[in-house]
């Protein structure tokens, strides 16, 4: 099904591949037997481009590029042919796998926090690296300016938990970069960052190539990110490169199936959008909502400031903005778990200051979907008890009655009988966020609040669960407030949002009007900031 | 480290520290009078009267409780009721030969356990790890008292190579020291192995290794000093128990140390001596807290920031 193996750089001209891999396998040993990862994979990489690695999770691609690396755990068996510059490598040979990282391969990972060592200073990795390439460690600042810190002086005597995650990603391209390597392994660099830092790192990456040739490949689950400054791309499905091509063929005319499912599951920026509900008289008010947060020995934190909404029944409404931004303050201010000024009314009375009984009678009205379902979960409670648990907790009906209800609405996610009785940890991610939605429904809610609830998701589980979404608050005539960073999902889910910047609402309407003709710089800004297919990102030249 | 953070620090330990002098008040006041507690129930009426007024047991519960503070305050521990001596010189004269004793099993202990427990991460699910793990176990499930009596067993009664009690010369530490070391190297390793496992699996191992570090050095350089601070944590709260960690172990070689002393105390009613020696173990496990608590941001950046 794959295309042919183009060794086609962006220029057209033909060049020898810098790394060649022929028919990779990876073999895990585990307690239950041989798990086959990677299955025959093929790939070439020239110097100065950019290979896309896409796939859903457990596809196969990070393992592919650990293989690669030599990174993979002592139970990993690699077969197959890798070679760099016509010359065979052995990952499995740690001794020559340790020359050859850092100054011929490199590698950057998703987390910039964790990739740092908490208790050194940027300086005090720069020079460790330095030192173990035998280079200049005088280099180190330049380093960072070559990373793209237009700062460096700033950067370099502080600890990783001083700098934003943006910053800590640069430091950690800078430290890849320390053994000058010819190709760069980035394994989801950008999917734990604001979308204006993404672009400002894939900026970085595009710029790399084009100065010094350096070689990329990009693992990515996030299409748009890959359309933008790939050249070729991989698609990767259960262990093995179903397609692969040029960008824009791929992206473009898929010829897998699998890749035309990718591309129909991602929620899109030019898509329809929904058909807002006609007005009614709002279900949830809030107004002049502020919350500031104190640490004792700390300036106060404003984290949100003078919110003001209305959501009616029936309608959803996004709120979207960047980390940091009070999304999920404003969230948890409505449903009382943080304290704080203004007013927030449901069916038109005041819910300030219940007394508890009258907060739990408020919590059935309203009910809340965390991120990470795992968490918000008991982990080894049966997930029928767990959803069973709110009209426990509320007495209502009998255990039989309850039991029942518990898995008629299990049934309506999508959760069959043979699921209800294991436990959350045997569930995978998207059923676990199935069970999360259906414990959050059982008790008939007028309201639903979401933050984040498919952040953590694969394309196609994601798009499931939107859909689930769409259905049950049609269904139900429920309001939805939709707290993402992602737009193109919100743009999807939403009839109205709320763009909010530094904890202040900066721009609301209706979702047409602002995705297509956004009035605040804020807004523009982080609509100009989503990857897209079809669309490219900066330079393009490569050095000969 | 900011000046609100040590009056802070220094403020808890002030709270701790009257807690511990009130609980030895109550403990003197809870059960029964102390004159009778400490006299027994053969002293005559004129002994007992005597020794309340030279307590202070006649004047009011308030009164008798603020008196008890003012003299541990000014070190005032009273006098030992049978030797007449003031009870702190008497319980100082006893710490060399306890520290004498546990310094070198702190050291042993710290020797063998963390190399044990960093080596049993490293080669984890090896048979390395396993007969660490085994010989850890082993180490904390065995109580001193047998180790004690099964060594001096072996290499004094059987092979008759070494003193089975006191101090005679070097010889005479390498039973106790040997005996308590094995306990705490245990509890060492257990805890070196979980702290460095966790610090092994943090993707800044993964990272040095991609960027060209070798294993090894990246084991030196970011596993070992972040797998510190807990390993600082067991240590300290071992180095706080130092000078009432071997009672038992004192008991069973006759070591002339703190230890004995306060079960000969206890058993003799000799409440000055044994009010000492609380305070004094509370005391030294304060400081150790403290040292621990000022180490943790001298390592981690991350809590000296939070302290400014």
């Amino acid at each position: 099904m794959s295309r042919a193996l183009t060794n086609t750089a962006p220029s057209g001209e033909t060049r020898a591949a810098l790394l060649q891999a022929r028919d990779v396998h990876v073999t895990f040993q585990t307690d239950r037997g041989p798990v086959h990862a990677v299955r025959g994979v093929d790939f070439d990489l020239v110097p100065g481009e950019i290979l896309g690695f896409v796939g859903e999770s457990g596809s196969g691609k990070s393992v592919s590029c650990q293989a690669l690396m030599g990174l993979l755990p002592g139970n990993a068996a690699i077969q197959g042919n890798l070679q760099i510059d016509g010359r065979a490598i052995d990952p499995t040979d740690s001794p020559a796998m340790a020359d050859l990282r850092g100054q011929t391969l490199s590698m950057i990972f998703q987390d910039p926090m964790s990739a740092l060592d908490p208790l050194m200073t940027v300086r005090g990795h720069l020079v460790q690296r330095l030192t173990r390439h035998r280079q200049d460690i005088n280099d180190a600042e330049a380093l960072l300016t070559r990373a793209g810190i237009a700062d460096p002086g700033q950067v370099i005597d502080a600890y990783p938990h001083q700098l934003s995650g943006g910053l800590c990603q640069r430091v950690a391209i800078a430290l890849a970069l320390t053994g000058r390597p010819r190709i760069l392994v980035a394994d989801e660099p950008t999917t734990a960052l604001d979308v204006t830092i993404q672009a400002q790192v894939l900026d970085l990456l595009a710029e790399l190539r084009a100065r010094d040739g350096l070689a990329v490949i990009l693992i990515s689950h996030d299409l748009g990110v890959v359309a933008e400054i790939c050249d070729r791309i991989a698609v990767m499905k259960a262990g093995e490169i179903v397609e692969t091509g040029p960008v824009n063929d791929v992206l473009m005319t898929p010829v897998h199936p699998y890749t035309r499912a990718l591309l129909d599951a991602r929620p899109r920026m030019d898509g329809p959008t929904r058909s807002p509900p006609a007005r009614a008289a709002p279900l949830l008010s809030v107004r002049d909502l502020s919350v500031t947060y104190r640490t004792p020995g700390r300036p106060p934190h404003r984290a949100v400031e003078s919110v003001s909404f209305d959501v009616a029944p029936g309608e959803t409404l996004g709120v979207v903005g960047e980390s940091g931004s009070g999304k999920s303050t404003v969230a948890k201010r409505i449903i009382g778990l943080v304290d704080g000024a203004g007013e927030v009314s449901l069916g038109g009375s005041k819910i300030d200051t219940p007394s508890s009984a009258e907060w739990r009678c408020l919590r059935r009205r309203v009910q809340y979907v965390f991120q990470d379902p795992l968490g918000a979960l008991d982990p080894r409670m049966r997930v029928l008890a767990q959803v069973r648990e709110p009209l426990d907790i509320q007495r209502i009906g009998n255990r039989a009655d309850r039991t029942e209800k518990a898995q008629a609405l299990l049934q309506e996610v999508g959760i069959g009988p043979d699921l209800q009785n294991q436990t959350p940890v045997e569930l995978s991610g998207g059923q676990r966020q199935r069970v999360l939605l259906a414990r959050a429904l059982i008790l008939e809610p007028e309201l639903l609040l979401c933050d984040e609830p498919v952040s953590a998701l694969d394309v196609s589980i994601q798009a499931q669960v939107l859909a689930l979404l769409d259905r049950l608050t049609a269904a139900r005539n429920l309001a939805m407030v939709f707290i993402s960073h992602d737009l193109a999902v919100i743009r999807q889910v939403a009839d109205r949002v709320a763009v909010l910047y530094q904890g202040r609402v900066v721009e609301t309407g209706p979702v047409d009007r602002v995705f297509a003709a956004p009035e605040h710089p804020y807004t523009r800004s982080l609509l100009d900031a989503v990857p897209r297919i079809g669309r490219r990102r900066a330079a393009e030249a490569v050095p000969s | 480290m900011s000046r609100r953070w040590i009056l802070n620090r220094l403020g808890r330990t002030a709270i701790t520290l009257w807690l511990l002098m009130t609980f030895t008040f109550v403990a003197l006041n809870i059960s029964a009078d102390p004159a009778l507690q400490i006299l027994g129930p053969e002293a005559g009426p004129e002994a007992i009267a005597m020794f309340r007024e030279s307590w202070g047991l006649d004047r009011p519960l308030y009164e008798q409780y603020l008196l008890h503070l003012g003299r541990l305050i000014t070190l005032d521990f009273g006098q030992s009721f049978r030797t007449s001596e003031p009870a702190l010189a008497m319980v100082m004269e006893r710490v060399p030969a306890t520290l004498g004793l546990m310094i070198p099993t702190a050291l042993l202990a710290l020797a063998i356990g963390i190399p044990l427990g960093v080596l049993a991460a490293i080669r984890k699910n090896t048979w390395v790890d396993r007969g660490a793990m085994v010989f850890a176990v082993a180490g904390f499930a065995v109580p001193n008292f047998l180790v004690g009596i099964l060594l001096i067993y072996c290499f004094s009664v059987r092979l008759g190579w070494l003193q089975p009690a006191g101090i005679q010369d070097w010889t005479s530490w390498i039973m106790p020291v040997l005996t308590m070391a094995t306990a705490e190297a245990a509890v060492f390793a257990r805890f070196a192995r979980s702290a460095m496992a966790e610090v092994l699996g943090h993707p800044m191992m993964k990272t040095a290794l991609a960027n060209g570090i070798p294993w090894p050095q990246a084991v030196r350089e970011h596993a070992l000093p972040n797998a510190a601070i807990p390993i600082l944590t067991v240590a300290g709260l071992f180095f706080g128990s130092l000078i009432g960690g071997g009672v038992i172990t004192e008991n069973v070689f006759a070591w002339p140390g703190l230890g004995r002393m306060l079960v000969d105390a206890v058993s003799a009613r000799d409440y000055a001596i044994v009010q000492c020696i609380i305070i004094l173990i509370g005391v030294t496990m304060i400081l150790a807290n403290l040292l621990v608590d000022l180490s943790y941001g001298w390592i981690d950046p991350r809590i000296r920031d939070q302290r400014q």
